[in-house]
């Protein structure tokens, strides 16, 4: 066992290093919003440095992207694309859940609202001893119900959530709040004040907020799950990393079969700051158990920092390490959760609402078929995120409970810009394939279907054609026959009645948002391939 | 990058970011005049300036060249704009859309009528349009943005202003008279402007046959704006007696035939390398008619506007210089 003295000059490089951990995990939570940030149409048609890029690093997103193909064709550009998510493990061989510690953006925001959230919440954690049962068990079931082909990693998996509740709720909340004040504010129409708050103005909105106005479906679910995770904070420090997150675990597995432990010396002497002082609980109690938990440890460091004695350390080898919770419970919990995965997997496969999609349900283009969607998908709503026209919500219960999360374009909120192709390339594993210029403007996502009971001309002999002004095939796949109708009053007018040519039509929506009736529109797009299965996958 | 592409991400921004720190303040703020549908005097008939240029072959000759001596024609851009006056240059840049593809007006036009208002001594030259596709990529794809960028850096003047149309400056106005527009949110910066120069491209609209300068001004338009489709005729009257443009240069350098308003690709587009300039919107927008080869009165809005006392679509009382 090698030694950490007392002298203070080690002492002092321990607090240099949690400053550093302060100062890295910092750098990498900025880092994920500056990406965020540029994960947007900035005028150019190919995105670089997308946001979807730290999912590289997430052996969940390789392992979904492994798990939803029956065979990795090309073993070799799998490897090239996930040469993160590969190193990212190897380094935890060595050094353990340092990613948790020291990178992961989700696990700094929990650190530092936390100690705010204990103190709102008046009361001090009482999950004081937890089990290593509860992140494995979860990763166990949520593994054997995704290979079995209902993905369910991408729910849990952190890099996921923390990026589709900030598009979804937390993002478009905060520009509207800014964008409502300022309206306010110009709204009294005063010089002297917009001399002031327009340069403000001017700022926010060229630097933080966004582009239109991003509203989604599904957003209050989204917030209140993300909200939940900083609730998990009064139960204890980080509990979410600790004790239920996938990743956490997966990386606490192989910390756990890997070649390094911290472990105090056993003559350090009966203080147990270290075991107190830990925030996820990794340090074992007693004389016969120094070493930390592997599983639970983030590498955080406090123990080493706190010890007055100086004696918590990095070892090499697992050879004294003992077991807190004895073995056969773990066993069978993880039998149990292999269990739960298969009736998951078995209950998401036989529900009906898993295999029939509602006739308005739709993909982006360049989405692979449904099924493999599914699969395929992290969750991560990079697709939405960068989607100008707000057209790519997340699924609630339209694609089975299984799909929760997964995109859907809703061109009654927004549509599919014609030359826009933003989507398949900011997929992080493949469920929306990146379309090149040209094979975009071919992608047939469904086709329009016009509601005559509804639509003005032919219910109520009123001129309107607005569908047809914006549709961007060339030729048009709305057309318009000019014949003669009966108004209201009974009298002959001259109108044109839109009609769909079906096999022009690539189902891109801009009809269906921008149809000028209130609420429901009059022509609305639905999955279906007019010509051919080929441009439409799986549908 | 795109094909569209002439500057970097970060020069883009760094211009962008320039003008909204210089641009708002202008037009914020104060009240807003009245607005009123109704004709109060019989129009007196304006000159209207028509240019052709000399492309062949169809090849579009120098639209800058075409707009500048037309405004010329009419006294330069002088007569229209004041030293210190707030311009606001209202082009079409509707569409998703190459400038070859001729749904959006000419970027070349564009920039020669912002650089024309400069020299004329504006404060301010604002450019903007409440697009139908997604605007940052009609700004970019229109070729709008690099033409204003490049004018910008050509003459070392932050005075011009290529802005995205931002909801929350929309104001809800009301048009006194208006026969289907009564309540309706109009674009404050272009409201308060003291000279707006309506700068439509000529082109084929399926609803009402043919689209010019009355129906580009449904660019300052907020809200639901396909419900006045429900009679677009009367509507497009009624913005255009409310709001009035000072000057409508109408560029038909190349016109899109059929398949408008966005049309796509070029097989149904002309060149015709003809612009005009007139005060008055309803003349410019019969000339534009001739030359699309309908009859003025043949053209709803058009004619109604004639009718209702907008201007004169009477090309036979208007002066062709």
């Amino acid at each position: 066992m090698s030694r950490r003295g007392a002298e203070p000059s080690l002492w002092q490089s321990f607090k240099a290093r949690i400053s550093l951990r302060a100062l890295t995990q910092w750098a990498a939570l900025i880092g994920f919003m500056l990406l965020y940030a540029r994960t947007a149409y900035r005028g150019a048609d190919e995105i670089t440095w997308p946001v979807h890029l730290v999912f590289r690093l997430d052996p969940l997103a390789m392992l979904t992207e492994l798990m939803a193909q029956s065979g990795v064709s090309d073993a070799g550009g799998f490897l090239l694309r996930w040469l993160g998510a590969f190193a990212l493990l190897g380094l935890t061989l060595g050094l353990g859940r340092f990613f948790c510690g020291w990178l992961c953006p989700l696990g700094t925001l929990l650190e530092y609202t936390g100690p705010t959230i204990r103190r709102l919440g008046k009361r001090a954690p009482p999950f004081s001893r937890p089990t290593t049962l509860l992140p494995v068990s979860l990763l166990t079931a949520l593994l054997t119900a995704t290979a079995l082909g209902t993905a369910l990693l991408g729910f849990f998996d952190p890099l996921s959530i923390l990026l589709r509740s900030l598009t979804v709720a937390i993002f478009p909340a905060f520009d509207y709040g800014v964008k409502e004040t300022f309206a306010a504010i110009f709204g009294l129409n005063s010089a002297a004040v917009n001399s002031f708050a327009d340069p403000v103005y001017s700022w926010l909105s060229e630097w933080l907020l966004a582009f239109g106005r991003p509203l989604f479906l599904v957003s209050g679910v989204t917030a209140a799950l993300f909200g939940a995770l900083f609730a998990l904070e009064l139960l204890a420090p980080r509990f979410w990393c600790a004790h239920l997150c996938p990743l956490g675990a997966l990386l606490g597995i192989a910390a756990k079969v890997g070649l390094t432990r911290r472990a105090r010396a056993s003559e350090c002497g009966k203080c147990s700051i270290c075991v107190s002082n830990c925030p996820t609980s990794a340090v074992g109690e007693g004389a016969g158990n120094t070493q930390a938990e592997p599983l639970l440890c983030i590498q955080c460091n406090t123990c080493a920092r706190d010890c007055p004695q100086g004696a918590m350390g990095i070892v090499a080898g697992a050879a004294s390490y003992k077991q807190a919770a004895p073995a056969a419970p773990a066993r069978r919990a993880v039998v149990g959760s292999m269990v739960a995965g298969v009736a998951l997997a078995a209950f998401g496969g036989a529900r009906a609402g898993e295999k029939r999609r509602e006739w308005g349900f739709l993909r982006p283009p360049g989405s692979v078929g449904d099924e493999e969607f599914n699969r395929r998908c992290i969750r991560c709503g990079a697709c939405m995120r960068v989607c100008p026209s707000t057209a790519l919500h997340p699924s609630f219960a339209e694609a089975g409970l299984g799909g929760i999360w997964t995109p859907r374009l809703v061109p009654r909120v927004g549509y599919c810009e014609y030359h826009c192709r933003l989507c398949g390339q900011v997929c992080p594993t493949g469920a929306i394939q990146a379309l090149s210029e040209g094979e975009k403007e071919k992608w047939v996502i469904g086709i329009a279907v016009l509601d005559k009971n509804h639509c003005l001309p032919y219910r109520s002999a009123t001129g309107c054609i607005v569908c047809e002004e914006h549709c961007p095939t060339s030729p048009k796949a709305i057309l318009f026959e000019e014949r003669e109708g009966i108004d209201a009053q009974g009298r002959t007018v001259l109108l044109k009645f839109p009609k769909v040519v079906e096999e022009r039509c690539i189902g891109c929506g801009i009809c269906e948002t921008k149809c000028p009736l209130e609420g429901r529109s009059a022509i609305v797009v639905g999955r279906e391939a007019p010509a051919s299965e080929d441009g439409v996958l799986g549908y | 990058m795109g094909k569209y592409d002439k500057h970097t991400d970060r020069e883009r921004r760094a211009f962008l970011k320039k003008l909204s720190a210089a641009g708002f303040a202008v037009g914020l703020g104060g009240a807003l005049p009245l607005f009123d549908a109704t004709a109060t005097a019989a129009p007196s008939p304006k000159p209207l300036a028509a240019v052709k240029g000399s492309g062949t072959g169809g090849t579009v000759s120098d639209p800058a060249k075409l707009a500048r001596e037309a405004v010329d024609k009419l006294g330069s851009m002088s007569a229209f704009v004041k030293p210190g006056f707030n311009v606001v240059i209202k082009p079409n840049i509707g569409w998703d859309r190459t400038p070859e593809e001729g749904a959006n007006t000419h970027p070349a036009v564009v920039a020669a009528l912002a650089q024309m208002a400069l020299e004329a001594g504006a404060a301010r030259v604002q450019i903007f349009d409440r697009t139908c596709n997604d605007s940052r990529r009609c700004y970019k794809r229109s070729g709008v943005e690099d033409a204003i960028i490049a004018l910008a850096r050509e003459l070392d003047d932050d005075r011009v202003v290529l802005s995205f149309v931002d909801d929350i400056r929309f104001e809800t106005v009301e048009i006194k008279g208006g026969k289907f527009l009564t309540r309706w949110p109009l674009y404050r910066p272009a409201l308060v402007a003291d000279a707006l120069i309506n700068v439509p491209v000529l082109k084929h609209h399926g609803l009402t046959g043919i689209t010019v300068g009355m129906k580009n001004m449904m660019g300052i338009m907020g809200g639901n704006r396909g419900r006045i489709h429900r009679d677009i005729d009367e509507s497009l009257v009624d913005i255009n007696m409310a709001v009035r443009s000072t000057l409508t240069v109408v560029d038909a350098t190349r016109v899109l035939t059929s398949g408008g308003p966005q049309g796509g690709g070029t097989k149904n587009v002309r060149i015709e390398n003809r612009l005009a300039a007139c005060e008055d919107v309803v003349t410019a927008d019969a000339w534009g008619a001739t030359i699309f080869g309908v009859d003025p009165m043949k053209v709803g809005h058009i004619r109604r506007a004639h009718e209702r006392g907008l201007g004169i679509a009477d090309l036979d009382r208007v002066q062709i210089l």
